[in-house]
């Protein structure tokens, strides 16, 4: 016979979970009572929400499910903002939450929240744990469904009288697999290759676009050899970083809000557009009844619910992109390509003429230049929310298909610093490169203490602009320069509080006698800030109006970018 | 709500009734503000059917058959039928009550409500 507790840890240990993160409290504590001898790792955060980003930092970075723990009520919402997370970033995530003892559920008894109720619409699967008993099958089912098809987070809500009953299990558990019904509007039984042949045969300006599917999958460098072969214009998503290299010829970079020009002029003037894992959200089509007006869509996917959400398609393709892809490369094989040179050199001189003017902006992407030709090929970045994160993604220079994670479809202020301790404990062998905002590290500024207890080599960037830099733009662009409540002039001194937790800190300011702006041992301090085998923090002074360019305003067509402020 | 392009569509949806599951299912209806007019869920054989009437437009129909078809436990989702017909026979025999209502009061309200659920299921097709 064993517990609940000792139950739950088994079966974890039976997924092959070996490190969990969490934070402790009433309703979980046999849970931690169990912990010793369980052989799996738990790291402390200081905040559950921490938790949670670290358990998505840990999955982002190796596929593999991430596992967060809080108790119940406060703990157990704490959880909720990195439930959306993964949900909309398709992260595979199982939260057990403790839960008040089942007599006292619906009392509104001390620390008792609804969180399955909560979380429904979050989650794809959740479950309210009523039996010692059950825990295997409702374990063994939640892995399951959290990594199958399009990963998502699983929450288990165990209440403590569950966790301290005793039963006599089989471990892993088991349970039947429903077979899913087929939507018959997009289900096709063999691969439409004659279709998709005819569609690129007719094709005078085809485009691709690449988003995290192709990486989830593990299909980015059967993709690569699909390009390779097309050779057409290619963007990427923010997700879809890194799945494309980037000295590609046909790589034009990231799309949408703040994509580059000739990759939005592309998806603009396509006549037919290659989706490749991608939602096509609202960032990345602007408005959409004009996005790619004149593109017959070709939609590869692997969940059927995100076709036909923003653009009608032409040909879905549903199924994991490992499989979809080299079907379509198959597919084309011996097929004569059209010429579509013409096109092709269009965009390339578009791509090649892309001088934007940085004006404020110049020594914050001069400074993300030195950083990425410092960065070795191993090297993770872990991006925040907000302008830091776009200028981040616009210039960055690496295809590793994991290398570049950030909150994506929530946007959720704050991942980064507990995503990357999730990223570092995932990756002891990687550099990992932290980069948040001022406002953004204050959110979850205590995981520095957790950093600091698990001596995690994180090298912390905060671009310090004094601004909800983001909001400040739109501010100044839509808002006739009404800075309301962005102002953060009264930021503590980062590096002093880096010093509090034992981290020490470096600086970066700007100096305008510069061609680059950068103040002139930038160099020098980056190298010697990515070099230290320590935890590290390191302050760039980014000018307080430096703005992200390109931009599409919110509800214009991907073609009306604002490309300076002028 | 009706508008311009939206018509009133009888959906049904086949699921094991587990924890939630027929939830999640009405929260892909909610989350987009959709009313639920008429919802029933009942046992069938081994597993439940929820049958309900939502207005909704041609986008936002293959949505949510597309979400539903990837939730857990659901087991199968029909081709949903469209029941404008009915809806608005519906509202023209509530109109033509309250007509009635205004002018005399020649039957009684219990009365007036049979006639409009006679009209109404004589013209809901049946599944």
């Amino acid at each position: 016979m064993r517990t609940g507790a000792e139950i739950v840890w088994a079966c974890l240990g039976a997924e092959g979970v070996d490190t969990v993160f969490g934070y402790p409290g009433g309703a979980v504590i046999p849970l931690y009572d169990a912990l010793r001898g369980s052989g799996v790792r738990h790291i402390l955060t200081r905040h559950e929400q921490g938790a949670v980003f670290a358990a998505e930092g840990y999955a982002r970075a190796t596929g593999r499910v991430g596992v967060a723990i809080a108790t119940s009520g406060p703990g157990a919402t704490n959880l909720v903002t990195g439930i959306a997370d993964a949900r909309m970033d398709s992260v595979p995530l199982v939260c057990i939450t403790g839960q008040v003892r089942t007599s006292l559920i619906g009392t509104d008894a001390f620390q008792e929240t609804d969180v399955f109720g909560m979380t429904l619409s979050l989650t794809k699967w959740n479950r309210l744990v009523l039996s010692t008993e059950e825990i295997p099958e409702v374990v063994a089912e939640g892995f399951h469904i959290a990594r199958s098809g399009r990963p998502g987070p699983v929450l288990l809500d165990v209440p403590v009288d569950v966790l301290k009953g005793k039963a006599e299990v089989q471990i892993p558990g088991s349970f039947r697999v429903k077979p899913k019904p087929r939507w018959p509007h997009a289900a096709r039984p063999d691969f439409p290759a004659a279709t998709l042949r005819a569609l690129l045969q007719s094709s005078t300006r085809p485009t691709a676009l690449v988003g995290a599917g192709a990486k989830l999958s593990g299909a980015h460098r059967a993709l690569e050899r699909l390009l390779d072969c097309l050779q057409i214009p290619t963007g990427v998503t923010l997700h879809g970083l890194g799945a494309v290299p980037y000295e590609k010829p046909y790589f034009l970079g990231l799309v949408g809000m703040h994509g580059s020009r000739a990759a939005n002029v592309a998806l603009n003037e396509a006549d037919l557009l290659l989706v490749f894992g991608a939602r096509l959200d609202d960032r990345v089509t602007g408005d959409p009844t004009k996005f790619a007006p004149t593109a017959r869509i070709v939609h590869l996917e692997i969940d059927p619910s995100q076709l036909d959400r923003v653009r009608s398609y032409e040909l879905p393709i549903l199924g994991d992109l490992a499989e979809t892809i080299p079907q379509f490369h198959d597919a084309i094989a011996d097929f004569p390509l059209p010429d579509w040179s013409a096109w092709k050199q269009a965009i390339g001189e578009l791509r090649s003429g892309e001088r934007n003017s940085p004006g404020a902006a110049l020594p914050a992407l001069r400074f993300f230049d030195e950083l990425y030709a410092l960065l070795p090929d191993n090297a993770i970045v872990v991006a925040d929310v907000g302008q830091h994160q776009m200028w981040a993604a616009q210039r960055y220079r690496a295809h590793s298909p994991r290398g570049f994670i950030t909150s994506g479809g929530l946007g959720a202020m704050g991942f980064a610093l507990p995503g990357a301790v999730g990223v570092q404990l995932a990756r002891p062998d990687a550099l990992v490169v932290c980069i948040s905002g001022d406002g953004g590290i204050q959110m979850n500024i205590q995981e520095l203490a957790t950093v600091r207890r698990y001596a995690l080599s994180i090298k912390l960037i905060i671009l310090d602009n004094k601004f909800l830099g983001m909001v400040r733009q739109w501010q100044q662009l839509f808002y006739d320069r009404n800075y309301a409540e962005t102002d953060l002039s009264d930021n503590p001194d980062f590096i002093t509080l880096a010093a509090a937790y034992g981290i020490q800190g470096h600086r970066i300011g700007i100096d305008p006698t510069q061609a680059d702006g950068l103040s002139v041992n930038a160099r020098d301090v980056l190298k010697r800030f990515l070099d230290s085998p320590d935890p590290q923090v390191l302050v760039f002074d980014c000018p307080p109006e430096a703005n992200v360019f390109p931009m599409v305003p919110s509800g214009a067509a991907i073609s009306e970018m604002l490309l300076e402020e002028n | 709500m009706h508008t311009a392009n939206t018509a009133m569509y009888q959906f049904r949806v086949a699921y094991h009734n587990r924890q939630g599951t027929l939830m999640r299912i009405l929260a892909i209806v909610t989350r987009r503000g959709l009313d639920l007019p008429y919802v029933r869920a009942e046992r069938r054989g081994n597993f439940h059917v929820a049958t309900f009437r939502v207005a909704v437009n041609p986008k936002q129909l293959g949505q949510l058959c597309r979400e539903w078809s990837v939730t857990p436990d659901v087991i199968e989702v029909r081709q949903p039928t469209r029941v404008l017909e009915a809806w608005s026979a519906f509202a023209r025999v509530q109109k033509a009550i309250s007509r009635r209502r205004r002018s005399t009061a020649t039957a009684s309200p219990r009365q007036a409500w049979r006639a409009v659920l006679a009209r109404l299921f004589a013209l809901v097709p049946s599944r």
